[in-house]
């Protein structure tokens, strides 16, 4: 068996802890602060998943904050005319041997639907 | 010129980096995600303050040790303003002050906004 340095931020485990932002329009493009256990900066995405889809968020190495951050853009979802909310997966990727993280919940959100929020008032 | 040892936990070298919200209601709790250079979780403050002149005011964000994530990020509540009903956005700073020492990182600015009062159904019910 091989023996992994849990310390190592080549081969430790990935952790979502916590987003600041759950839901946003299927246009993407919500900006989301993400708190998560120690990354490589140059090593890492996110991807957002549903089924068959996915896609990464947009982000640079420099919004990648001292290893335990990441402040991010979530990705347009596939469709564009959702009529519902729609929960997807949001995941931390390490790129060299491709472990994931557990999931996080994301839910997207119709656009334009009620754009002056009628149906709440 | 003094020499500061600049890897010493004592240093002053706190610093807010990044902030994904620089305004909030004048009632205060709004959940901040601030991202800063290193703190220690039992020794830090985020302290709202207004310059003397303007009254002198401070109030210190809402938050636990829990909520320092690996000494470089803090997750708080803002705390309400002095004055609850204000007319117009209020901007006021906050920074990171250690408790011990009282040392302070520089000042990033915070806008309150006044409540959103719906005046014409507050008229309305006036008339009743």
């Amino acid at each position: 068996n091989p023996i992994y340095d849990k310390k190592a931020t080549t081969t430790a485990e990935l952790k979502i802890n916590r987003l600041n932002v759950v839901r946003g329009p299927c246009i993407g493009k919500t900006e989301i602060y993400m708190l998560c256990d120690k990354v490589q900066k140059d090593d890492i995405e996110i991807i957002f998943s549903l089924d068959d889809w996915e896609a990464k968020a947009e982000f640079a190495q420099t919004d990648v904050h001292r290893q335990i951050a990441i402040v991010f853009k979530s990705p347009p979802y596939q469709e564009q005319d959702i009529s519902e909310e729609v929960d997807v997966s949001v995941c931390l990727r390490r790129i060299s041997d491709r472990m994931y993280s557990d999931p996080v919940k994301f839910t997207y959100v119709p656009r334009n639907t009620d754009p002056y929020e009628v149906n709440r008032k | 010129n003094p020499i500061y040892d600049s890897k010493s936990p004592n240093a002053s070298n706190l610093k807010i980096s990044r902030m994904d919200k620089t305004c909030g209601t004048v009632m205060g709790g709004d959940e901040i995600f601030l991202l800063c250079d290193k703190v220690q979780k039992d020794d830090i403050d985020i302290r709202f303050y207004e310059e003397e002149e303007e009254g002198g005011w401070e109030a210190f964000g809402d938050f636990s040790p829990t909520d320092v994530h690996k000494q470089y990020a803090i997750v708080f509540k803002t705390p309400p303003y002095h004055k609850t009903e204000i007319e117009r956005p209020v901007t006021v700073f906050l920074q990171l002050k250690r408790k011990k020492g009282g040392d302070c990182s520089e000042p990033k600015q915070f806008t309150y906004i006044p409540q959103i009062l719906d005046k014409e159904e507050v008229q309305r019910k006036r008339m009743k």
